[in-house]
């Protein structure tokens, strides 16, 4: 027979579980009648005792964890880590993907119109269109040009999944129901707080304007490293696999730009501010990001009148000449090269 | 089986399967390093299930599962772990007194023998015991969120104190 092992009575173990549920009972006087016969079980025999003694440990311990401040987190905790399903241990899909993407990210443009995800998604915008909403919770979402987002709302939770673009939120406290977005890389939890999210070729960018939240990237999936916490004035850009380095930013400067609908840069190269524009604006913009390579701007441009922008930009560079050949088609090239720009 | 042949079995164990788990493990992981380590930890469990060892018909697949588990638990444990110390984390500004690691450490002990038990329970039950333990729901309303009856609530309460009561037991004996 093996060494030791005491041998164990489950039965006991059930009874002396029943008391101490039939202790917890609503009505006092079922309480009380049970107070009385459960000490007169545990008095019955030395087994019986020792069952109640261990069961009562572990009431005991479940109570210390409900004390506050601890308890929900505690909660969260248990819950998360039972929803934990089988991992296979060989590297998961979705990080694969995003190495690819990574790879391939000079090719591709994340930005399609006409892709199901956006096409299908609960809120969207067109190019050049700007658009707050107010959520069912009171809290206040905004959407960029060519964003879309699917609102997953339920008891548990409220989730939004940003499938493209970016976005302005402003999350109202519910203690009862945590705020996620969630993107392909990664998810990000708030806890009444305001940020901007971006969805760039591959990659999630995050700007934290107020408070904070916890970000979880894809990659903590696979057990890498824990999620981490990322708080006002910061900006977190990651990736599948994994987050970047934390950068410092003016988060009321990124506010009040994000509401204005302005583009503010510094020292950026001309091609990067026109993809933006381009993103933008109807119709195609035309230019060549290379002609450009040496050109730098830094400028606060209007995303919502991006015709405007572009003559600011003439403004900065004398040599660059804007031709609208129809009000879709609009072509920017350099006249002649000059070796500095306009201070 | 006696002590003396238990050990003498796991030895010979170790020795005809050791070098194969690990390979096995290389692969599934892709890390030779917490293969080394997995490897390591289910041979250390399975000497702790000292009654199993008798006639092992499939003494591979014995050690997979095993190893399997292992790698749940570890994932449930790191989950827990960081899901518990973010949420503290988020809620530090609101606190008037932030728990010491000493108590971090007790809570995080208790929430993973939890855990480890309910993973068995169903989800229901699951739930009841959630509410009432951690949230201090009472049994009457437990009954009423769920949508079943007060008896039933209390079945799913002694199911999962039944399940967190092995577990603590298991512990105590390994």
């Amino acid at each position: 027979m093996s060494q030791a092992n005491k041998e164990r009575d489950p039965a006991l173990s059930a009874k002396a579980a029943e008391w101490l549920v039939r202790l917890d009972a609503d009505d006092p006087q079922e309480r009380a009648a049970a107070q009385e016969e459960y000490a007169a079980w545990k008095q019955a025999s030395p087994e019986n005792n020792v069952a109640a003694r261990r069961l009562e440990g572990l009431l005991e311990r479940m109570q210390r964890l409900r004390q506050a401040p601890t308890a929900r987190p505690a909660r969260t905790a248990v819950e998360a880590a039972l929803r934990e399903k089988k991992r296979n241990g060989t590297v998961p899909l979705g990080a694969l993907l995003g190495l690819l993407l990574l790879l391939i990210l000079p090719l591709i443009t994340v930005w399609s119109e006409w892709s199901p995800g956006y096409l299908l998604a609960d809120l969207k915008t067109g190019p050049g269109q700007w658009q707050t909403d107010r959520l069912e919770d009171g809290s206040q979402l905004a959407l960029a040009s060519r964003s879309a987002v699917n609102l997953r709302y339920s008891k548990q939770r409220r989730e939004v999944v940003l499938v493209a673009g970016r976005i302005w939120v402003d999350v109202a406290p519910d203690p009862t129901r945590p705020f996620l977005v969630t993107t392909p890389e990664g998810s990000i939890q708030a806890l009444g707080t305001r940020f901007t999210v971006d969805r760039e070729a591959g990659a999630t960018v995050l700007t934290m304007l107020e408070s904070r939240v916890w970000v979880r990237p894809a990659s903590t999936l696979t057990g890498n490293g824990a999620g981490l916490v990322v708080s006002a004035g910061q900006r977190l850009r990651f990736t599948g696999t994994g987050p970047e380095t934390v950068q410092e930013v003016d988060a009321a400067g990124a506010d009040s730009a994000w509401r204005n609908h302005q583009l503010v840069v510094q020292d950026v190269p001309l091609g990067q501010v026109l993809a933006t524009l381009s993103h933008n604006r109807r119709g195609h913009l035309d230019y060549a990001a290379a002609e450009l390579a040496d050109l730098r701007v830094t400028a606060v441009l209007p995303l919502d009148d991006t015709d405007k922008a572009l003559q600011l930009l003439q403004l900065l560079f004398p040599s660059l000449e804007v031709k609208h050949y129809t009000s879709y088609w609009v072509r920017v090239r350099q006249q002649e090269k000059i070796r500095t720009p306009l201070p | 089986m006696s002590a003396a042949n238990s050990n003498s079995a796991i030895a010979e164990l170790y020795s005809q399967h050791h070098g194969w788990l690990l390979a096995w493990l290389r692969k599934k992981l892709g890390c030779a390093h917490h293969a080394a380590d997995v490897a390591q930890d289910t041979f250390l469990r399975v000497l702790a299930a000292r009654n199993v060892l008798a006639e092992l018909r499939e003494p591979r697949a014995f050690l997979t599962t095993t190893a399997q588990h292992l790698l749940i638990d570890q994932a449930r444990r790191r989950t827990l772990e960081t899901t518990y110390l973010a949420e503290l984390a988020l809620l530090s500004e609101s606190l008037a007194a932030f728990p010491s690691p000493e108590q971090t450490l007790e809570t995080l002990q208790a929430l993973e023998q939890i855990a480890g038990a309910l993973a068995n329970a169903s989800p229901k039950a699951r739930e009841a015991f959630l509410l009432h333990y951690l949230e201090g729901l009472g049994q009457e309303e437990i009954a009423r969120r769920l949508a079943v009856s007060a008896r039933m609530v209390r079945k799913y309460l002694v199911q999962c104190l039944m399940l967190c009561d092995q577990q603590v037991q298991d512990e105590a004996d390994s």
